[in-house]
């Protein structure tokens, strides 16, 4: 799957899937929700919180 | 690159463009002395209303011109124009700095004014603390389009 078609999937746009990969930027809850779904799995197994 | 950050360029010429032209026409054309005087406030108030006039009626012919041209330019990047959360928030944080800004412009303003500056000098601090935060605005637009939130 390529990042524009997971963010037509979940509706923002290119740069927003990119800037979540790169952790620059951290999605909504709504947002990661949807991600999640697009994938499959539950939200642990898609995104992780690391303190610095 | 993304439609946001081209519109953020598009922006930053525009706003060179106004102000640049207010600056020419102020200080070069018709010179600080025009200012002064028995009608120097309603020069300087029609001035200032021109450049906010002119600014907003040129940004408008900018943003129709670019609605105009945009099928043609712009193509496959329909979907790129969506406002989505990440947008927004560097829209929010962005106008909140360029507010920031503008405020303290003011406060300065309203100082130079209580210690003595001429007016035509205190209404263009009002006018360098509007353009200081359109600066901060669309400064704090490309930092975080290219660098997350």
């Amino acid at each position: 799957m390529t990042q524009k078609e997971l963010a037509l999937q979940v509706g923002v746009t290119r740069q927003t899937i990119v800037a979540v990969e790169n952790c620059k930027y951290s999605p909504s809850l709504e947002l990661a929700f949807k991600i999640s779904a697009v994938f499959g799995k539950s939200i642990e197994k898609v995104f992780s919180y690391e303190t610095e | 690159m993304p439609i946001q950050l081209k519109n953020t360029y598009i922006h930053i010429v525009t706003a060179v463009l106004i102000f640049g032209a207010y600056s020419w026409c102020v200080f070069g054309l018709l010179g600080v002395d025009y200012f002064t005087g028995p009608e120097a406030l309603a020069r300087i108030g029609k001035a200032i209303t021109t450049l906010i006039v002119g600014g907003y009626a040129f940004e408008l012919s900018i943003v129709f011109g670019a609605l105009l041209l945009g099928p043609k330019l712009l193509k496959d990047m329909s979907h790129d124009w969506t406002l989505d959360e990440r947008d927004m928030k560097i829209f929010y944080r962005s106008i909140h700095l360029s507010h920031l800004v503008l405020c303290a412009g003011l406060f300065a303003s309203m100082g130079a004014l209580a210690i003595g500056f001429e007016p035509f000098w205190v209404f263009n601090f009002l006018v360098l603390a509007f353009l200081f935060s359109v600066v901060a605005e669309l400064g704090a637009k490309l930092y975080l389009y290219q660098s997350g939130t």
